[in-house]
This record gives C-alpha cells, structure tokens and sequence, in this order.
C-alpha cells in the first residue's frame, strides 16, 4: 500500500523533473541531456525580445492581481468573519463560484465582456481576470487565520481609544500577516501559470509567458519551451518554500 | 464601515462573474454572425439584437454534439474513478505518517500543483507519448489527484486511530477494519472529493486539448475551437450554457445524496 502510494507521488512529481532536465540538453529536440549539459537554451530565451517581453508582461499582471485579490479577500474576510451578515452563506458561495465554474465558460464571457471595452488589451483587464480565479483561493487562506484572532484583543484596543484603522493596522494585521503572504504567494502563482482566461483575453501586447509557451506546446517543441517552463518554475517556487514555512509544525493550536 | 468592506470583491464579481454569464446567456440567444465578408467585427462573430434558440437547436440534437457531451461524461467518470483511488492511496499515506512526514508529503504532493499546468502537460507528453486517450486520462488524473488526495486526507485526520487499533483489538483483520471503520469515517472527504473531481474533469480543458486527438476532445476544447476558429460565438456560448446546467444539475444531486449519506 505505502509503495504504491510513494510510486504514484514519484509518478506525480515526474513531469517537472522531466521538463528541468530536457531544459538542459544540447539536442534540438526533447532529449535527456547525456554527458553533456548546456545553457543555451536560457541563452536563446534571454536573447528573444519575445520572450523577455513575455516575462515582463507576466510579472507586471502577476503583481497587480495580488494586489488586488489580496486587499479585496481581506476585505471581504473581515467583513464576513467578524461581522453578521443576514445572505453570509450565500455571499461565500458566490465569491468561492468562479473555483467550480468551467474556466472556458468564464473566459468566452469576459473576451464578450472585455471588447466592448477600453481594457482591451490593457494589462489591467487580465490582471482583474486573474484577479476573479484568486480572490477565492485568498479568501479561504485569510479566513482560516481570521478565526483564529481573539476579537477581545481588537476589543481591548477600541477600549483603550484606537479607531477602527488602528485597530486593523496595529492588531489585526500584525496577527495575520502570516496568511497575507501565503494568499499574496498564492495570487502570484495563480497569475504566473493561468492559461485559459489569458488564452481568451490576451493581444499581442499583454501575452504572458504561459500564452507565448502555447502555441509551441502544440506544434512544434524545442528544449526553448522546457527552458521557459523552468524560468516560470523559478518564478513560482519560492511561494511553496513560504507555504511550508507557513504549515511548519508549531506549539499550541491553529 | 462593514458594508464597504464587502465592495471591492462584490465589484469584481459583478464585472468578472456575473456580466462574463449573463453574457454568455446572452449570445446563446443570438442568431449566428454573418461569416462572408462581413468587415465589422461585431457581427462577424453574432447578430445583435436578434433573438433565436437556433443554437440551442444545434447542440442539443446534432449527433457531433450528442457525442461530445457523451464523450465528456465518460471521460469524467473514468477520470474521477482514477482520481478519487489514487488520492485515497496518497491521502491514507499522509494520515499514517510521522508529524514531520505528513508535512514533507504535503508539501510533495502540492509541489505538481505550483508548476506550471503547461510544465506539467509537457512532461505527461515525454511520459506517454503520442496524444491520445490514455495520455488525457493520465494527464487530467494527475492534474487533479492533488486535490482529491488532500481532501481525503483533511477528513482521514478527524478519524482516531484508536478506533481501528479498538477494531483490531476485538479481532478484526486490518482489512476488515478499514473497510468497517477507517473508509466510511473519512466518506465525507471523499464525496467532497467526488464532487470537485467530477465538475473540475467534466469541464476539462487543457489535459484533452493538449494531450489529446481530436477523437478526445470535450466540451470545453470545442468552445476553444468556435470561439477561436470558427468564429461561431452563438454556438459557443450555448454549449456553455448547457455545460454549466448540466454541472449544476449534477453538483446539487451529489450534494442532496452527500446530505443523506451523512
């Protein structure tokens, strides 16, 4: 039972070693490096203003969608939280919708959406694209470490004469500043790898990485595409590092 | 104070969610765009202003269509069969393993889901080569094993051990007490599981799109397709419209059934 397991976790974890791996090969095609191991491919990358573009585009709209999807969801979370509210289960449901709604369904509606207005091929409107899928994933992270602030703390500071902006900045926010970054964490990730909605929304000068990456994914395949698979990685991997940061084992209950 | 709170996420939802599906209804109602010559954009793709269920007409006897549908419901079924097995395996082993283990073999079984969809897809293409049926179902199954494994695994951390040692203890095999105590204790993770597994594999887009023939396209890769290539945005959004119905239709029968069962 336990092998099994650990050889569908191996199974599971293949492919993002595969595509390091192939990132590294001198061949023109995808081919486990053998004895020799180059850089060129990086080289190729880092020398097409395409790409670099790309990166730029991914970083700029990764960045405002964490801004956005975190201050909304903390928002929203302490509102919910430590608020009542009569419709509470019914707002959750809504804003946790777009995590179950078919993501090509949300994408043919807002391209119809998004022409008819000046976003159009604006960063801003893939960044609030992005923005709708991370919103709930920020959410469920801010909540979860919400709960766990005692109200008699932020209680003890309005009786003492803090307003309610002090008592978010210097109690509140102190207390959750863990999930903050796990949710911005996530929110760059998301950005950095949605595909479907940028597939839809995306012109010639808002393409992130992942929309130049496929239509080379499709046709025709060069190490290139391993090697800007392995940039995105790059790119994303410290939010797990953070994540298990945030999970690491602590005295006392969460 | 709390009202205003609520109004930047209650913002983008209605531009992002609400308006997207509206306009989504919306088209399906529309006659199709005229595609000869047609210069202006907007009528290209749909005639606004009309009203007609042509489309819906369309998708709803077409055989294409009535086997694509087909086609996407079997793909769920099997997709979330594989799923919910192996993420019950990765999910039992995270319950049995030591505190430092259980965070080690989280964090490994997120780690597929911080890479890029596109990285992954790629590397299920060098594992099973040419596209094809078997590579979609291994693709979209190892897409959503992570999830389903940490469902399964959150409800597997409410039930005591002790229960099955109690179990073991009055005689029963290790067999026999998971069957009878540990599975049906964590069934409410695992119908959570179910349900995610069958609306996120029936909406499956880029598993078929990539790793697939045409033969394996779903639903969704057809919407791509008239949406990009034909230009045919009517049909498009019906197909979107039924999808969504169908799903919701099948996320509140799971739902009821979850209820009763527990």
């Amino acid at each position: 039972m336990k092998r099994l397991a650990y050889l569908v976790l191996g199974l599971l974890l293949t492919p993002m070693a595969l595509s390091i791996l192939v990132s590294f090969t001198p061949s023109r095609y995808l081919e486990l490096p053998r004895d020799e191991w180059t850089l060129a491919w990086y080289r190729q990358f880092f020398g097409s203003p395409v790409w670099v573009q790309a990166l730029g585009n991914s970083l700029v709209i990764a960045a405002l969608t964490a801004a956005f999807s975190v201050t909304s969801a903390l928002a929203t979370a302490m509102a919910l939280v430590r608020h009542h509210f009569r419709w509470k289960a019914a707002w959750e449901g809504a804003l946790l919708l777009p995590m179950v709604l078919p993501s090509v369904a949300l994408a043919a509606g807002m391209l119809a959406v998004v022409r008819l207005t000046p976003l159009w091929g604006n960063h801003l409107s893939l960044a609030f694209a992005h923005s709708v899928l991370a919103i709930p994933v920020a959410y469920l992270v801010l909540r979860a470490s919400l709960k766990q602030v005692d109200p008699n703390l932020e209680a003890a500071a309005r009786g003492l004469g803090a307003g309610p902006w002090q008592v978010f900045r210097f109690v509140t926010l102190p207390l959750v500043i863990p999930a903050v970054l796990a949710a911005t964490l996530f929110a760059l990730v998301i950005s950095l790898n949605e595909i479907t909605l940028t597939l839809f929304l995306a012109t010639r000068y808002t393409e992130t990485l992942p929309r130049v990456i496929w239509p080379n994914l499709r046709f025709a395949i060069t190490p290139l595409v391993a090697a800007a698979s392995v940039i995105l990685l790059a790119l994303t991997l410290p939010a797990l590092v953070a994540a298990g940061w945030w999970l690491r084992p602590r005295r006392g209950n969460r | 104070m709390r009202k205003l709170l609520l109004a930047p996420s209650a913002l983008l939802w209605l531009a992002g969610v609400l308006t997207p599906l509206v306009f989504v209804l919306r088209m399906s109602l529309y006659s199709r765009g005229d595609i000869s010559g047609e210069k202006r954009l907007d009528l290209l793709f749909y005639q606004p202003g009309t009203w007609s269920l042509e489309s819906f007409a369309k998708v709803l006897t077409e055989p294409f269509y009535q086997r694509l549908f087909g086609f996407t419901a079997v793909l769920a079924m099997v997709v979330t069969t594989l799923t919910l097995l192996f993420g019950y395996l990765l999910g039992y082993a995270v319950y049995r393993a030591s505190p430092r283990g259980k965070i080690a073999l989280i964090l490994l079984i997120a780690l597929p889901k911080f890479t890029n969809i596109l990285v992954f897809v790629y590397g299920v293409k060098i594992i099973f080569g040419p596209n094809g049926f078997l590579p979609v179902v291994a693709g979209e199954v190892m897409l959503l094993v992570p999830y389903a494994a940490l469902t399964i695994a959150a409800a597997l951390e409410a039930v005591p051990y002790h229960l099955v040692e109690a179990a073991r203890g009055l005689g029963a095999s290790s067999i026999s007490a998971f069957w009878r105590v540990t599975l049906p204790l964590s069934m409410p993770g695992v119908s959570a599981a179910a349900i995610l597994t069958v609306l996120w594999s029936a909406s499956a887009f880029l598993g078929p799109y990539l790793l697939g023939q045409p033969a394996q396209y779903t639903v969704a890769v057809e919407v791509e397709r008239q949406m990009h290539q034909d230009l045919n945005w009517t049909i498009a959004a019906a197909l979107n419209v039924v999808l969504i119905a169908i799903l919701g239709a099948a996320a509140y029968t799971m739902s009821a059934v979850r209820r009763r069962l527990a």
